[in-house]
């Protein structure tokens, strides 16, 4: 901070004070040089004719004129310093200065873009690479370089293609020093101040300077050399430069803003005033260059390092409609500081650090800010992408800034939580959302204003909210409704008159956590907190491989412990050698004789070379893990392939193998499972898309309960290509339905009647073919993989789910009395592993994270934007729908939840033919596993959703009997056709069987 | 002695294993008649161990670079080689021991420790990964004084700076005595592996083997002229030479290679004789090493095994296994206790029972050791024959 306000004022005493005696100084050092060169010239040319044009001969710039004539005339390095110390310092000319925009400017750094900088650059030393940056940071400068950079890029005409592949290299590392540094946006507007006097230019200015640093001008001119550079491949592979990358540039361009925020504070001067409300709307121009995150968070990791208080006055300079934006943003990064699943001991300390920089934040403008603080807080659709500490975080600086506004927070969460639409229709993430909010804001609003809360509690909104709730089909909507009349209840009203449902459900250990929120109270910590938390988290994101190298190396000694063994009795393999030594004395019996030197017995293991030739010999074989800590260490060596091959081949049977003796998988789970996530296959293994899928599984079966949820988490985080992705939804599906008994039911549970299978009727035909859907499917993705290496990687469920689409043919076969006599002598089955745990391990992670990504990313989430992506999740979600069968519990809850899924994606489903069918496919299954033996209860229940259903798959399938759908092959139209007949076929038998159903009652 | 009665002796096992070196162990190097192993690794460090109670005695960074080979010179002198290109001579004697850091660089490698008094630093050429050798100057037996052996000259050969070149210098007058060039007709690439020796009429031969698997006599042709010249030149190895050694009283010399060859020469340049070449099937043996009387030879191998031949008929006789990666030096105890075995059983002068410490270094000077440097960084001890 020191540093930067020192800067400030020097140059500002220098321009202020007259110039005379640093001139001097200048002058008498510098033009030792040139006088030199100047009479070196002077001799040779004086016999040739006396008389030259004085412009040819001038080395000495007395004005910014001569200064461009001497850049343009292929100057000398001695001349060329002079000219650029000259230019660079402040007093040289007196009315010049570089820093301001003007034509002269313009000419004297074009001038040294286009012929100095190519010339010189590569022969400079630093200092005077230094002086050449130093004349280039400037406003004009920067412009100049770009537009170079924009002419280098360009396709290069056949002459000086060489020369621009040179200079590309060149110019982009002068962009980068140019660039480079915390400072250079304070630099800037500080000369600017010094230079242009004029308020109305100077404004023009800085606008110049807004939109070139907070446009993506700089990043799409470096990356387009790059781009060039690597098309051409002309000097290798260049490392890509940090400029050229969004995220890097953002989080620079927010170290930035924050350190001219943080500079001279105290000074309220008109500069700073000035120089800050530029820094404000480049904040607000870079927010809608698409990496919010980064940019926030260079912005406030620089800021907290900083300590200023310049974090308070950032909001005020942030034009109204940007700072909610700006706040929205802010949030979204705090709560990927702390993730979702945050460790609880935590959160009490994160939750107080967050509330600082809040409140921080907010300082200067309570009103506004809380207002938008508020409006985030109650939108249902917005909150869910923010993680539990960043909630509480905002309710709790809400009510220490913005008191009246905490009120207004908790009517509108209360009218949204009482909504039937919202208690209907939306998913069960919102709900629990909102939940959180309100008993947080009652808490927080009870303990400052009991009598606001009384009122709420006591008007007809709540009460009529709260039997919407009990009404509910949900049953986890009912099931929060009771909550939060519990909880409010039990602020608002005296001992024993309290509200009791006295049930076991609002007794667990979950319904404790709700009720607890109304009493959570956090303080609002301190910036300084917040910076070790930063800090801390960097570490994290560090530290977890090196520990494991280091583990890794000491397997060896542990493995050679065998050797102190007994002695092992001499090998068979002996009689041989002893054979080869007869042989051998034979030999050499002419002229040597054995010297009475008794040969040691060979070693339990002594193997010949395996090539005769010695440069070919592998003296390092791998031998199979035999630890889960070896397989981890072989998976991560990207050297020898022999060893990663070996490793990637025993991954599944050694985890399987392991998996229930001691806790050597369950401790390395998640770590396994992430590493084979990330893993790539660097040395084109075989099957290695197979075996890692394999792996995968294996992991997951190992601890379903917790492997389950986190690799759900895992199949949304940032950063996953679309092919992991589709893996992991891969191996959660084909876990799950090994879970609930599909896999090798040939080799090693033959006759299981009752695998959970959802409805019993298929021919044995058919069920041999769906049974083995999961095998199948498993060798499709062994040729998948093979035969897309470099594109995106076919979805394995894909295969699994078109073998499923056979049953379709049963359903349209099968007559109704049939059915029916089926029905009566059916048993129900038994439910397998996996219809106990679906809905905790796999079904509501999935489906919350995939609502939260939506929320959070809206169309610009992978899973929206990519199909196969989507097409995956789906098929995964119906598969473990299916192989979870009719006895799943909760079965009602989780319909309820994937039918709301599947109806949203109709518009989505309408513009892409495999989405259609996916989802086509999830409803079939949904309604199969639920017709299975209790058919009508469907009908009863979720009437509105099949009538919905209904209408839009009898849309489907008129549409796709016309040809227009597809417009390439009939076969996909057949399946649409086949698929969607299904549906209507089956949701027709189900209303028919209610109809008779309640007909037959009534008749009765 | 029972085990004598089988055909051959149960599979070796390591007496000792000395953990201390965190890089790999490059060389190892027996002195004072066995009380001491010297070994040295890729990071520069040097341990001294004290072999009777295996704890180290002196630990220091020789070099800033790999070592690449250990000597002695006489009992207080330790010569080092390292990669940094400097050839150092220490005065280490039995009363500096207690002076220096016993810290071993596995449990603290970073920081700097005492040196020993450094009596000469030689600038070497060390490009490749040749190490020195050495050879005492014979002294007429007229002018031998037995009461200061110390003052006797030490020849010391090292690659010189051009590739094939052999600089012979002098110590501790540290002059240049000979420069070797290589052969003309062939190509030899750089120097691997060199060895001294005086023949039978007091001349000194340098035996080198080269990058291409050849192997070189250089003698002087003649006394006036100084011009050294190769009186023998074969091609045994298809791969680098890796070591050779010489063994004066039988004759011969023997060397290996990264291939799987093993070669026994003449001293006597007798273009005759094929030399006597075995192909043990494990390529990568290296560190050559004949033990003193000349009965066994030893090499390392990448292979993680040291195997012991018989130097007459070059057989394998034992084969060492316990190291889990490339051993990479070899030596043998330099002395076999001679003196020891005389001083009678057990009783000191016939006066009073030996002290446990006393027998157990009189037990250490007889035991016929053989240490073996590892990739590890582990060195382990055996006894055999």
């Amino acid at each position: 901070m020191d540093v930067f306000v020192t800067a400030v004022k020097t140059v500002r005493q220098t321009s202020s004070i007259d110039a005379e005696p640093s001139l001097s100084l200048i002058q008498t050092v510098k033009a030792k040089p040139g006088r030199d060169v100047k009479e070196g010239k002077a001799t040779g040319a004086l016999p040739g004719g006396g008389t030259f044009s004085p412009t040819a001969t001038v080395k000495d710039a007395v004005n910014p004129e001569d200064a461009v004539r001497i850049l343009r005339s292929q100057p000398d390095t001695e001349t060329l310093l002079a000219t650029l110390r000259k230019l660079t310092s402040p007093n040289a000319f007196p009315t010049f200065h570089l820093a301001a925009p003007g034509t002269l400017q313009a000419q004297i750094l074009n001038s040294i873009v286009s012929h100095i900088v190519p010339a010189f650059w590569p022969i400079l030393d630093e200092d005077e690479k230094v002086l050449v940056v130093r004349c280039m940071r400037n406003i004009t400068g920067i412009n100049a370089l770009l537009a170079k950079l924009h002419t280098v890029s360009g396709p290069a005409i056949e002459g000086n293609r060489a020369e621009f592949a040179e200079q590309r290299g060149i110019f982009i590392t002068v962009t980068n020093e140019v660039l480079s540094g915390n400072t250079l946006l304070l630099d800037l507007l500080v000369e600017l101040d010094g230079a242009v006097k004029d308020k109305t230019r100077r404004n023009l200015a800085q606008k110049e300077l807004i939109s070139l640093l907070g446009s993506g001008k700089v990043i799409s001119s470096v990356a387009q050399v790059e781009d060039s550079a690597r098309d051409t491949n002309q000097g290798g592979t260049h490392s890509a430069s940090w400029l050229a990358v969004g995220s890097e540039y953002n989080r620079w361009l927010g170290r930035n803003i924050a350190t001219l925020f943080c500079s001279g504070h105290g000074l309220l001067n008109e500069f700073h005033e000035e120089s800050r409300a530029t820094g404000g709307r480049v904040l607000v121009r870079a927010l809608s260059l698409g990496y919010q995150s980064s940019l926030i968070k260079g912005l406030v990791s620089e800021m907290v390092s900083l300590r200023g208080d310049g974090i308070e006055e950032l909001i005020g300079h942030i034009p109204n409609y940007a700072a909610k934006q700006f706040l929205e943003h802010s949030l979204r990064w705090l709560s990927q500081l702390s993730p979702f699943s945050e460790a609880a001991e935590y959160t009490k300390e994160v939750v107080s650090s967050l509330a600082a920089l809040l409140k921080a934040l907010l300082k200067r403008n309570p009103a506004t800010c809380g207002s938008h603080i508020r409006v985030i807080c109650g939108d249902p659709v917005f909150i869910v992408a923010l993680s539990y500490s960043v909630r509480r975080a905002c309710i709790a600086v809400l009510s220490e800034v913005a008191p009246d506004e905490l009120q207004s927070l908790f009517e509108t969460t209360m009218t949204t939580f009482s909504d039937r639409l919202f208690i209907d229709h939306s998913p069960v993430l919102q709900q629990e959302s909102i939940a959180q909010i309100l008993l947080l804001t009652a808490g927080y609003l009870h303990r400052a204003n009991p009598v606001a809360v009384l009122m709420i509690a006591r008007s007809s909104g709540h009460m009529q909210g709260t039997s919407n709730r009990l009404d509910a089909s949900g049953q986890q909507a009912r099931w929060l409704g009771m909550i939060v009349a519990t909880a409010i209840s039990g602020l608002v009203d005296r001992e024993g008159l309290r509200m009791s449902f006295g049930i076991d459900e609002v007794k667990t250990e979950e319904a404790s956590w709700y009720l607890r929120l109304v009493k959570v109270e956090d303080n609002i910590g301190t910036l300084s907190g917040l910076q070790a938390m930063l800090v801390r988290l960097e570490k994290d994101v560090g530290v977890p491989r090196n520990p494991l190298r280091s583990t890794a190396k000491s397997p060896p000694q542990l493995a050679g412990k065998p050797v102190f063994g007994p002695p092992r009795p001499p090998t068979p393999a002996q009689t041989e050698v002893i054979g080869e030594k007869v042989a051998e004395v034979l030999d050499d019996i002419s002229d040597e004789e054995d010297d009475g030197l008794k040969p040691y017995a060979k070693p339990d293991s002594d193997p010949e070379d395996s090539d005769e030739d010695a440069t070919l010999v592998d003296r390092n074989k791998p031998r199979p893990p035999v630890y889960v800590r070896d397989l981890m260490s072989m998976l991560r060596d990207d050297k020898a392939p022999n060893r990663f091959q070996l490793g990637m081949k025993h991954a599944a049977s050694l985890i399987r193998r392991k998996a229930n003796f001691g806790r050597e998988v369950k401790d390395h789970a998640e770590e396994m499972m992430g590493l084979l996530c990330n893993l790539q296959d660097p040395f084109d293994t075989d099957e290695f898309e197979e075996l890692k899928l394999q792996a995968m599984i294996a992991i997951l079966l190992s601890d379903v309960e917790i492997m389950g949820p986190w690799l759900s988490r895992h199949a949304f985080v940032e950063g996953y290509s679309i092919a992991q992705r589709c893996i992991m939804l891969s191996a959660l599906g084909l876990g799950g339905r090994e879970l609930a008994g599909f896999k090798n039911e040939d080799d090693l549970n033959p006759a299981l009647p009752n695998t959970g299978f959802p409805s019993k009727r298929l021919p044995a035909r058919l069920y041999a073919t769906y049974s083995n859907a999961a095998a199948s499917s498993v060798k499709a993705l062994d040729s998948a993989s093979r035969k897309i290496e470099n594109q995106l990687m076919q979805p394995l469920a894909l295969q699994a789910a078109d073998h499923s689409t056979a049953h379709l043919n049963a359903v349209k076969v099968r007559t109704f009395s049939s059915r029916m006599a089926v029905e009566r002598t059916k048993r129900k089955p038994a439910p397998s592993q996996l219809a106990k745990t679906f809905g905790r391990s796999f079904f509501f992670p999935l489906t919350n994270r995939y609502q939260q990504e939506l929320a959070a990313y809206g169309s610009r989430s992978v899973f929206a934007s990519a199909p196969v992506v989507l097409v995956t999740f789906l098929k995964t979600l119906a598969l473990l729908f299916h192989a979870s069968g009719p006895a799943t519990l909760g079965l009602p809850e989780l319909t309820a939840e994937l039918w709301d899924l599947l109806l949203s994606l109709r518009v989505q489903a309408g513009s892409n033919v495999a989405i259609l069918e996916a989802v086509l496919f999830a409803a079939l299954t949904v309604l199969d596993v639920n017709t299975a033996d209790q058919r009508q209860s469907l009908a009863q229940e979720q009437g509105k959703r099949m009538n919905e259903m209904q209408q839009w798959v009898q849309v489907v399938f008129e549409r796709a009997g016309g040809g227009e759908l597809v417009s390439g092959g009939s076969e996909e139209e057949t399946k649409i056709r086949t698929l969607a007949a299904g549906v209507l076929v089956k949701i027709g038998e189900m209303v028919e069987q209610y109809q008779k159903a309640m007909f037959g009652s009534v008749g009765r | 002695m029972d085990w004598r009665q089988g055909s051959s002796h149960l599979p070796a096992q390591p007496v000792y294993v000395l953990r201390g070196h965190t890089a790999q162990v490059h060389a190892v190097h027996f002195l004072r008649q066995n009380l001491r192993l010297l070994s040295g690794d890729a990071d520069g460090w040097v341990v001294l161990w004290n072999v009777p109670i295996r704890r180290p005695v002196a630990v220091w960074r020789a070099h800033k670079g790999a070592v690449l080979g250990l000597g002695s010179w006489d009992d207080d002198r330790i010569i080092t080689h390292g990669r940094d290109n400097r050839l150092c001579v220490w005065q280490l004697r039995q009363e500096d021991e207690g002076n220096l850091s016993t810290t071993l660089p596995i449990e603290d490698s970073e920081s700097e420790r005492k040196e020993p008094w450094l009596l000469h630093s030689l600038p070497v050429n060390a490009l490749n990964f040749c190490p020195f050798a050495t050879c005492r100057v014979p002294v007429p037996e007229e002018i031998t004084d037995p009461k200061s052996p110390s003052t006797k000259k030490l020849l010391v050969a090292v690659p010189g700076v051009q590739d094939g070149h052999i600089n012979v210098t002098s110590l501790s007058s540290e002059e240049r005595v000979a420069t070797m060039l290589d052969p003309k007709d062939i190509k030899t690439g750089m120097v691997m592996a060199i060895g001294l020796h005086y023949s039978d009429s007091n001349r000194l031969h340098v035996i080198a083997g080269y990058e291409s698997g050849y192997i070189c006599i250089f003698a002087e042709s003649t006394a006036t002229t100084k011009q050294w010249q190769a009186v023998y030149t074969h091609k045994s190895h298809t791969q680098p030479v890796l070591s050779l050694d010489v063994s004066p009283s039988a004759g011969y010399f023997y060397s290996s290679s990264a291939d799987d060859i093993l070669a026994r020469h003449l001293l006597k340049p007798n273009s005759a004789v094929e030399p006597k070449v075995v192909r043990t099937k494990h390529a990568g043996q290296q560190s050559l090493t004949l033990r003193l009387d000349g009965r066994i030879f030893a090499t390392a191998g990448w292979d993680g095994r040291v195997r012991v031949y018989s130097a007459k008929t070059m057989k394998e006789l034992a084969v060492l296994k316990w190291h889990k990666e490339g051993v990479y030096a070899v030596a043998f105890a330099t002395d076999h206790g001679q003196e020891a075995a005389d001083s009678g059983d057990g009783v000191v002068g016939g006066e009073r029972e030996m002290t446990v410490a006393e027998q157990r270094v009189r037990k250490t000077k007889e035991t016929h050791w053989l240490a073996a440097g590892s990739k590890d960084g582990k060195v382990s001890l055996w006894d055999v024959y």
